[in-house]
């Protein structure tokens, strides 16, 4: 409940900084508070502490190393600004991708998006003290990163993405524990909604907390989650599909309140809704090959590809004379527009709701970073 | 009971077996009974969430409150103590340890009785949990500052509730007296005051509540709590200051679930009638074993529900436990006291 | 806080309402939890590996083939060809070479992977001709020290009394064609 006039005490303001490293921010960041009695009433936030040059040892890189930077954008999401990456390159290179690839792509995605938003309901827990939540949640992540380390090697990072195609074949085995694993997470989520998601407490935490208006997210440039849980329907995968998402029968999930619940619930739906998908696309995976072949060269020109990440809108900007390496590559990417929404967010809550309204924005500061 | 409690283990002289009696509280009950209640944290909360929790020192990692100890022994900064964190300390360890010679641990040692007996622990707990102002401000930071006011703000609205339910007490046991809350709970389990009435049940629970609020423990420990106030009152609190503060935590806890049983769960009497068997008892040491065991059970097993709901569910805010404790426990337990009063009148005219 | 008084009952019924839900809430809690406490199911497993028991734990072998671990170069199959030094992102991997005792072979005296660089990208593999350069599955590397990051696989230094010899050789062997 954002304070009115009259809870403001109007005396001397305290400044307290906090960070970089604390554990109630989600990210390193550095954060100077204003505050009114226990209200804040103003916010600066100063960043660079993830700061990795990124985008520019991918000049000097090539074009298939460049994928191993790709990744490392926002870690914990790396398909989506991998695919990113590559299909920017894909549509200068005019590469076509086969049947396979692009669905294996699309699971690969949505797997992904599963695996962020999991992490996503593990610190919204934390910061609200809810520490079972978060256990339970981390133990199920797990298993989705187990998944992940049989189908492409790496945990995380996963660099399975090519020019043309994918880094490996994924058998049927491998789409069998997939399926598996579907069917279990949906019984895991009725156990986090018993626990959590309704939960008395939380709700008094979450709702009425950081209230968002439609107009002001759009203003501000959100993507993803963050947007649509103002009432602002737009998902890049049902607006302008890509990959195989034209087949899939999508609908925009939207919430309207706009607040810390919000968020979390629209995340919680998009969790169900990338379940549902990853069925699809496993019933309906043709079989066939995904290989790729290297790329050396490619040709003169720029593009542009836009990708609907877990946490808005990831895009990649490349730019190309012709040569072995990018002459440059620039990503843009959904956590920046919602940090810089935060500190107008902020203004006339208490400090204890500080935690959770940074935490509800999934702000990842490698995104935003670099 | 006298005089004829002091004569424990054949010793004569009163002021020899008294002090005696408060050294044993204090090293058989009082440090064992914090370090299970956090090893019994850690373990249930490991239990919960899927982990296996301390399981390396000693069997099944009971050792590990010693080694936590030890390692938080080891450790100081350069920073001094402040006069707020050594005024909190030697009020936190006046009015905790002062409990020791007022609640009583088995019926051949209570100390001291009086028809007010019962207010002091709650007096003593209150004055214990108004220090933590000063240890908030004896942080030197703004969260610490924060978390102190936090903390008595807690404080002053726990009192009411928890007051209320001990006046509510009394109706049933005819005064506040160690004596006849004894008297009136040694008839097996209905004559527990929890069990009696169903009006008094409710007092238990808001009596419980009221207490954790009071005190700042779980659920109700944002004032201390890492995450939302950044430390609040721990916020400079390491190393060797860390154990203290733990400690008289801990016992803090241990001592309102201690009350709570005795006013509420019937103490140290047993479920089934069984009170006149255990008096009987030959040896004193072997029925004070029994009391003390008795009363060390049900506290475990109510400390248990406590961490078992703190660790489940998420925090509350600070100004929603104070809205909280307003709005419900005490208005309930107003409420209570008049249904009491009632009951008594009518039920028992 | 708000604008119009609302009648006594139904501020009663709000007040009950909330009370009831504090206590669905609680009771739900812990019944969602109760299975953590007692049970033995499946779902409640507890999920703590105690490395390194090797009983409880996962080990590299159990890891999947695909795991990008460690790596590992069969230095007899390595040609020193200088792929992998090219395209690693993170100049993880030094590489000194020379001709050998025959014109196919070459002699690579150092071959130094950085494990403070490596990012196990897996892209000095990819471009490895003679395959000898392979990811293990090992992930245990902590050191002491950043030099004991640095994994060799160099067949080391010759003297220069051995590279005459091996001149020698190699003269020998293109006179023979």
């Amino acid at each position: 409940m954002r304070a009115d006039s009259s809870e403001y005490l109007d005396t001397d303001l305290t400044e307290w900084e906090i960070g970089p490293f604390h554990g109630s921010l989600p990210a390193p960041m550095k954060l100077r508070l204003s505050l009114d009695g226990e209200l804040i009433v103003g916010c600066e936030i100063e960043r660079g502490y993830l700061h990795r040059e990124i985008e520019k040892t991918m000049e000097r890189l090539s074009w298939d190393a460049g994928i191993a930077m790709a990744d490392r954008v926002d870690p914990e999401s790396s398909a989506s600004s991998e695919l990113a990456f590559v299909a920017a390159v894909e549509g200068l290179a005019s590469l076509e991708i086969s049947d396979r690839t692009a669905w294996i792509r699309t699971l690969v995605l949505e797997m992904n998006r599963v695996s962020s938003h999991l992490g996503f309901f593990s610190r919204m827990a934390r910061s609200a003290g809810a520490e079972t939540m978060s256990q339970y949640v981390l133990r199920d992540r797990e298993r989705l990163l187990d998944l992940f380390e049989l189908m492409t090697g790496s945990r995380y990072l996963y660099r399975f993405f090519r020019f043309g195609g994918l880094n490996s074949e994924v058998s049927d085995g491998v789409l069998e524990r997939v399926l598996t694993f579907c069917r279990e997470l949906k019984l895991r989520i009725k156990e986090y909604n018993d626990l959590f998601s309704y939960n008395r407490i939380f709700l008094k935490r979450t709702q009425g907390v950081g209230l968002l208006d439609r107009r002001e997210a759009m203003n501000f440039g959100l993507t993803g989650p963050n947007l649509r849980s103002t009432g602002a329907g737009f998902d890049l995968r049902v607006d302008q599909p890509y990959l195989k998402y034209q087949n899939l029968d999508l609908e925009s999930i939207v919430q309207v309140s706009g607040d810390c619940h919000a968020r979390y619930l629209q995340r919680l739906y998009e969790v169900d809704q990338s379940l549902n998908m990853i069925r699809l696309i496993v019933d309906q995976v043709p079989l066939g090959g995904a290989s790729f072949e290297p790329l050396a060269k490619v040709p003169k020109g720029e593009n542009y590809a836009m990708i609907e990440s877990p946490r808005g809108l990831v895009g990649c900007h490349v730019v190309s004379s012709g040569g072995a390496e990018p002459v440059r590559v620039a990503f843009r990417t959904g956590s920046t527009a919602a940090l810089s929404a935060i500190p107008g967010v902020l203004v006339g809550y208490r400090i204890e709701d500080l935690s959770v309204i940074l935490a509800s924005f999934d702000i990842s500061m490698a995104e935003v970073d670099r | 009971m006298g005089t004829a409690t002091l004569r424990v283990f054949g010793i004569e002289d009163p002021l020899v077996s008294f002090s005696l009696i408060v050294i044993g509280i204090l090293f058989f009950l009082i440090v064992p009974g914090t370090i299970a209640l956090g090893f019994l944290d850690r373990k249930l909360g490991a239990n919960l969430q899927a982990r296996i929790g301390p399981n390396r020192t000693g069997w099944r990692g009971i050792l590990q409150p010693f080694a936590d100890f030890l390692k938080l022994s080891q450790k100081n900064g350069s920073a001094s103590f402040g006069s707020g964190e050594l005024f909190w300390m030697g009020l936190a360890l006046f009015f905790l340890f002062s409990n020791i010679g007022v609640v009583p641990f088995s019926r051949h040692a209570v100390l001291f009785d009086s028809p007010l007996a019962l207010m002091l622990p709650l007096l003593l707990l209150l004055c214990f949990s108004f220090a933590t102002l000063l240890l908030g401000f004896g942080q030197a930071t703004v969260n610490g500052w924060f978390g102190g006011i936090r903390g008595i703000a807690q404080s002053v609205v726990g009192l009411l509730p928890a007051m209320t339910s001990l006046l509510a007490l009394s109706l049933q046991t005819g005064d506040l007296s160690w004596a006849n809350l004894i008297q009136t709970q040694s008839d097996g389990i209905f004559s527990w005051n929890a069990f009696s009435n169903p009006f008094l049940g409710l007092a238990s629970v808001i009596y419980l509540c009221a207490g954790l609020v009071m005190l700042g423990l779980k659920p109700f420990d944002v004032s201390a709590s890492r995450i939302d106030l950044h430390g609040g009152i721990l916020s400079q609190m390491y190393g060797r200051r860390l154990i203290l503060f733990r400690l008289l935590r801990g016992y803090g806890f241990l001592l309102w679930v201690v009350m709570t049983v005795h006013l509420f769960f019937g103490g140290w009497s047993l479920p089934f009638a069984l009170d006149g068997v255990v008096s009987d008892l030959g040896s004193i040491p072997l029925s004070m074993a029994v009391d003390i065991g008795v009363l060390g059970a049900k506290s475990a097993i109510l400390a248990l529900f406590v961490f078992w709901v703190a660790k489940v569910n998420p925090k509350p805010r600070a100004d929603q436990v104070t809205d909280f404790t307003w709005k419900y426990l005490a208005s309930l337990s107003i409420l209570n006291l008049l249904a009491v009063l009632l009951w008594k009148g009518f039920v028992h005219a | 806080m708000r604008s119009s008084s609302p009648s006594i009952a139904h501020s009663t019924l709000g007040y009950l309402g909330s009370m009831l839900s504090g206590m669905k809430t609680i009771l739900f809690s812990m019944r969602a939890t109760l299975p953590y406490l007692l049970g033995r199911g499946e779902q409640q497993r507890q999920v703590t590996e105690q490395y390194p028991d090797p009983v409880s734990s996962r080990s590299a072998e159990d890891l999947p083939k695909k795991s990008r671990g460690l790596l590992y170069n069969d230095i007899d199959k390595c040609t020193g060809c200088g792929e992998c030094v090219q395209t690693c992102p993170t100049q993880a991997i030094t590489m000194l070479a020379e001709p050998g005792a025959t014109a196919d072979k070459r002699w690579v005296s150092v071959f130094d992977i950085d494990y403070g660089r490596c990012i196990f990208c897996g892209l000095c593999v990819e471009s490895c001709g003679p395959a000898s350069l392979d990811h293990t599955r090992k992930f245990e590397l902590a050191g002491g020290s950043r030099a004991a990051l640095v994994q060799s696989f160099g067949s080391g230094e010759v003297t220069d009394g051995q590279r005459k010899k091996w001149l020698k050789l190699r003269e020998m062997e293109e006179e023979d064609f």
